[in-house]
């Protein structure tokens, strides 16, 4: 009873996207920012469903984003924020489809000329083969440090972020108190982090320079 | 102090830290360049154990999408709540239909308070056109009224009006009011400033 009055008292995701939210509403996009850094994957995920280029999956990914942005002052938190943003993506990924056999179909370009058609390339952000293997890299990066963690940091990351458990359940599991996994959990993603720096480091720059 | 900060953010993420925190430490995460860096960080690490094999990482949206907004111009601002959309025709709706009932009620009002139809009524001459239109038993009924001071507005007006109608006038008439008066000062030669002498 105590452990779930407790519980309670914790900020749930429900209550840290409807803080964010709040804030955005309020012009704070840095706070939206931080909504987008918690979600462009499963988002990129569910947009990856439908389409399959990865640099189309990048781009209506953004207009995803964009468009919950617009009509960020529609959301009423009825429903949760994820769920909403779920719907968007899915609509601007089929929307996107639509448009773009539409345009394939009204295409009388010859395939000569297709080289030089900007039109063709409208609204896409190519990134260059570097940007896609530092990707890789990271992938790599995160999977290397993690199976270089001890034992107990590795197995605690392991089942909170893969296998989804909560703080008490990793506890039961590895038989330590809620406050040592808390640690265990902090450590080895700081540890993580370390190892990421210097990559996400040289990825900041080239965005910040390819703008 | 750092080192408690991203904690504190690994705890946020899980849902386990605490409300009050919490709420803090979003707000210094949206005003502090570091905090979100490792908020960030740590979601990257979280989107690379958590997705599947087919699905490609998707990296650093946040900032083309800020740059994006940015050059948008775009300001969120919360929708009114539905009942102020739906209360502002109603209110447009009930304000007319006072406005229309009070003018109404004012009109039956003024048509009961002046009696300068009766008058003419009382001292009418003969005339060929306006007989046909004026019922004479409703003529005949019509006394003299002249109304108290108190309930005019202007009773200096009011008592000189030659414009206004009574009630049974009105309601034997369509014709408007002041096409009769012309009607009788053609017929006596007048021009329409002297109709106030013949009435008298």
């Amino acid at each position: 009873m105590k452990k779930t009055q407790e519980k309670s008292k914790d900020m749930s995701d429900k209550a840290i996207d409807s803080a964010l939210v709040k804030q955005a509403q309020n012009g704070d996009i840095k706070a939206f920012e931080l909504l987008v850094q918690r979600y462009q994957q499963k988002v990129g995920g569910v947009v990856s469903k439908l389409i399959k280029d990865y640099h189309e999956i990048q781009d209506v990914t953004q207009d995803v984003f964009v468009k919950v942005y617009n009509s960020l002052a529609k959301f009423r938190g009825d429903s949760a924020f994820y769920t909403w943003i779920y719907r968007i993506a899915i609509n601007t990924a089929k929307n996107y489809l639509v448009a773009k056999s539409r345009r394939i179909q009204n295409s009388d370009i010859e395939p000569i000329e297709a080289e030089n058609y900007a039109g063709a390339f409208e609204n896409q952000n190519f990134d260059t083969p570097d940007a896609e293997y530092e990707r890789q890299e990271i992938e790599q990066v995160v999977h290397a440090s993690i199976s270089e963690l001890p034992d107990d940091l590795k197995q605690a990351i392991t089942l909170r972020e893969v296998e989804g458990m909560s703080y008490e359940e990793i506890a039961q599991a590895m038989d330590c108190p809620i406050g040592t996994v808390r640690s265990r959990i902090f450590r080895a993603r700081d540890a993580v982090e370390n190892a990421l720096k210097p990559l996400r480091k040289k990825e900041y720059k080239r965005a910040n320079y390819v703008r | 102090m750092s080192d408690k900060s991203n904690q504190q953010i690994s705890n946020l993420m899980d849902g386990e830290l605490e409300f009050n925190a919490s709420k803090f430490l979003l707000k210094r995460m949206a005003a502090d360049e570091s905090l979100s860096k490792t908020w960030e960080n740590y979601h990257l690490i979280k989107s690379c154990l958590q997705k599947k094999p087919h699905e490609p990482l998707v990296v650093d949206i946040a900032s083309k999408v800020s740059q994006k907004l940015q050059g948008q111009n775009i300001t969120v601002g919360k929708i009114e709540p539905k009942l102020n959309r739906w209360l502002k025709p109603v209110l447009g709706v009930g304000i007319a239909a006072s406005v229309a009932f009070l003018s109404v009620f004012m009109l039956q009002n003024q048509q009961v308070n002046t009696p300068t139809a009766t008058i003419l009524a009382n001292n009418a001459v003969p005339n060929p056109i306006i007989k046909p239109m004026i019922q004479p038993s409703l003529a005949s009924a019509g006394k003299t009224f002249v109304p108290p001071p108190s309930l005019s507005r202007y009773p200096s007006l009011s008592t000189k009006n030659n414009y206004s109608s009574n009630q049974v006038l009105s309601q034997s008439m369509g014709m408007p009011y002041l096409i009769i008066i012309n009607q009788k000062a053609k017929q006596h030669n007048l021009s329409p400033m002297k109709i106030k002498d013949l009435s008298d």
